[in-house]
């Protein structure tokens, strides 16, 4: 006798309870969540802004995901938020307007969950400050001069350069104002600058725009005022706002020296 | 040459019903002999495309700058790219050619429905070119694992069917009615496979849901894909042929009864890291789905390890891939369930870790037992011929030299940058200085594997070409022969 048809119910059985516990449960369980309000009653997470959502499609067709994580664990699990990666995990919450959600599962370079917030003294390679003054689009900076080449902001980093964001051209008359300020042997030659493309102020915009710290239910806030990271917040998250609406990125002279700002990084 | 040979191991030779009419071995080797032709050179040619793509990956992971303009070949697209031609088109490809074969012998039955399958072929690696490029060129779904392309995922889905329907449809009027253990395997990874697929295809990429949903499913079909594909093609491979080899009766078919049903029941639930954003539930669901994969692990490698217990006087020249395959899967799979512990989740998941562990999976047990296979099968459905003892000989020993060095290297070097991780004091770059010596050794290991495949690759095309000159010199002669006849006419 043929014992087929028995073994084919049992697969049936055995594989539907499977997809009832990681498909259909889930679903049931997530597929109703939607964004909250915060304090501010602004919706979490809210929606990004076309270059946002441009610098997202960057990341997806770069493939960042695979080098780069995007969650936080709790405390205690590799040290995740000591390192200043997040105030707190992230939860199911924190992905609804991902698509689809970029997880990850490599560790080749820092987690990026919380990279929009995060202070610049827990970059993997640690910046400072250049000015007091104009942080936000000096953090813009050092975004666009370490996608353009990481040796430049991150001596010592496994991370690809994405020089084909940008574009390499002569000098016509003055220098662009949005060109990157390059010094030493990374520059280019004598009168040529490089120019971010697009692409590359969208996925800078993206990155801005990663944040999961805001206060859930199921994924509180450590009590306390001092929060050095809720602290950097409020400045970044500002000055994002004068990014996305502003053009230009390196009209102030006080922050330009890019070089500059890395200096410290590079002196440890 | 085979007829010597029981087609099928002594423990389901007694008791067969006298009246079943069997195919005999060289007819079913014959009908098969276009498809496996197909099927196995495509996968020894992709085996040497993904071995390409992932050196180029491995050099960008040692010289962050190299080739930097070409947005082709940026670490994010050439990795995802090299894993899936290797997964796809090479692991999978292979596995169909494994699973046509042994569903023809097991059953003593001619293939069934043979033109289907070589247009499921043609699509199959259709799908997997369009979908290499597609993930070259920009357009990976980010669903690790699962990176090609929306497009592809017709194409892959339409050749899968062609040429399951065909495994299925030889399962169905098999002449050899009762049913030998690699069966109860084969069987399940010919409907486990378009299950998990096509749910995974509909609603992560075509329908994708909403939020954390669509990385789970993305993690179900990367665990059930080796769990429930290629974990029972190999163990089917390593029923057949211990007993076949050491010519003894399989330990014990209650043994085997228990890991089949367990792996079936719970093979299929997706593993994710500790910690994952996701309900709580899901998480412990897949510890404890971990665990109970110890029951099938520790059954089949007992009733493997004893059969093959002190047999060492083999002169079969696929024995040694057989013995390199059951190890592995052994100890592989042990490696692989004790990661998603808690303890050692923690510590490793986002490190390299578990490619190690994946390499020694899919190098060491399911490529080996799938070598084996093709190595035996190739001189019997052509009829005549050797394959090259040499070339097979330096293949088994760069695959084994390769895949042992891989393994140790990204094994100790995850456990280590996963420990200089878990310390806050440390800097981040600290992790990255102590993993990248071990990502220099993990490369020459995957520079021997190359060389593997490139040797399989010139081993297996140099014999089907020496055949197809064989089929065709003759024929030309003949009519060379016949040709001044007609001209006298």
């Amino acid at each position: 006798m043929s014992q087929s048809p028995l073994i084919f119910l049992g697969l049936l059985f055995s594989f539907a309870l499977s997809w009832m516990g990681i498909v259909f449960a889930p679903q049931l369980q997530l597929g109703r969540e939607d964004a909250v309000a915060t304090e501010a009653g602004i919706n979490y997470p809210s929606v990004r802004r076309t270059m946002g959502n441009q610098g997202e499609e960057v990341y997806r067709q770069n493939g960042c995901i695979a080098c780069h994580s995007q969650q936080v664990r709790p405390r205690g699990y590799g040290g995740d938020i000591q390192r200043g990666w997040g105030i707190r995990r992230t939860v199911a919450q924190d992905y609804l307007r991902d698509e689809p959600p970029l997880l990850g599962t490599h560790r080749f370079g820092p987690d990026l969950a919380n990279i929009g917030i995060r202070g610049t003294t827990n970059f993997a390679s640690t910046s400072a400050f250049h000015s007091g003054t104009n942080s936000a689009a000096e953090i813009f900076n050092w975004h666009l001069t370490h996608l353009y080449n990481p040796q430049i902001t991150s001596p010592g980093s496994i991370m690809p350069g994405y020089p084909y964001l940008f574009t390499k051209r002569q000098i016509t008359g003055r220098q662009s104002d949005d060109a990157l300020v390059i010094s030493g042997s990374y520059a280019p030659e004598k009168g040529y600058e490089i120019v971010p493309r697009p692409e590359a102020y969208a996925m800078v915009n993206y990155l801005l725009s990663l944040h999961s710290d805001v206060d859930l239910f199921e994924a509180p806030l450590p009590p306390g005022p001092t929060n050095a990271l809720k602290k950097a917040t409020n400045g970044v998250g500002k000055a994002t706002n004068n990014i996305a609406t502003g053009t230009s990125t390196n009209a102030s002279p006080g922050n330009t020296n890019v070089q500059g700002s890395s200096t410290p990084a590079a002196a440890k | 040459m085979s007829s010597s040979t029981p087609t099928l191991p002594p423990v389901e030779s007694s008791g067969l019903p006298a009246t079943e009419v069997l195919d005999s071995a060289e007819q079913i080797d014959a009908s098969l002999r276009a498809q496996l032709m197909l099927l196995i050179s495509s996968a020894s040619i992709w085996g040497v495309v993904a071995g390409f793509l992932g050196l180029i990956a491995g050099i960008k992971l040692i010289i962050p700058g190299f080739w930097n303009d070409c947005a082709w070949i940026t670490y994010g697209r050439i990795q995802p790219a090299a894993s899936n031609a290797l997964l796809f088109g090479f692991a999978i490809q292979a596995g169909f050619a494994v699973l046509l074969w042994l569903v023809c012998r097991l059953g003593a039955r001619t293939l069934a429905s043979g033109w289907t399958v070589l247009v499921g072929t043609k699509l199959w690696n259709l799908g997997v070119l369009v979908g290499t490029f597609g993930i070259l060129s920009g357009d990976s779904t980010n669903l690790e694992g699962l990176e090609f392309p929306k497009y592809t995922v017709p194409i892959l889905v339409l050749g899968y069917l062609m040429i399951g329907v065909s495994a299925l449809m030889t399962f169905a009027s098999r002449n050899r009615r009762e049913l030998y253990v690699s069966q109860w395997y084969l069987l399940g990874a010919i409907f486990w496979f378009p299950w998990i697929y096509g749910t995974v295809a509909y609603l992560a990429v075509f329908h994708p849901m909403r939020g954390v949903v669509t990385p789970l499913l993305a993690a179900w079909f990367r665990n059930g894909v080796s769990t429930l594909w290629l974990s029972p093609l190999g163990i089917a491979v390593l029923y057949y042929f211990i007993p076949k080899i050491t010519g003894r009766i399989l330990y014990s078919r209650y043994l085997a009864l228990v890991g089949f049903w367990v792996l079936a029941f719970s093979g299929a639930w997706a593993t994710l890291q500790i910690g994952a954003p996701v309900p709580a539930w899901i998480v412990s669901v897949t510890v404890a789905s971990s665990i109970l994969l110890l029951i099938p692990l520790i059954s089949t490698s007992v009733n493997l390890l004893v059969t093959l217990n002190g047999f060492n006087g083999a002169k079969s020249n696929i024995w040694p891939f057989i013995k390199v395959a059951t190890y592995c899967f052994v100890i592989s799979s042990l490696l692989l369930i004790w990661a998603n512990m808690p303890g050692l989740n923690k510590l490793t998941y986002f490190t390299i870790f578990g490619d190690g562990l994946r390499a020694l999976y899919l190098h060491g047990f399911v490529a080996m037992s799938f070598f084996a296979v093709i190595y035996y099968v190739l001189p019997r459905i052509a009829l005549k011929g050797e394959l090259s003892a040499s070339l097979t000989k330096v293949h088994f020993m760069l695959t084994l030299s390769g895949v042992s060095i891989v393994f140790l290297a990204l094994a100790l070097g995850g456990w280590l940058q996963g420990t200089a991780l878990a310390n806050p004091l440390n800097s981040f770059m600290k992790s990255v200085e102590t993993t990248s010596i071990f990502l220099k050794i993990g490369f020459l290991g995957g520079l021997l594997l190359f060389l593997g495949q490139i040797v399989f690759c010139l081993n297996v095309l140099g014999f089907l070409g020496k055949w197809g000159k064989n089929q065709v010199v003759p024929f030309l002669a003949e009519v060379r022969a016949t040709e001044p006849a007609r001209r006298t006419k």
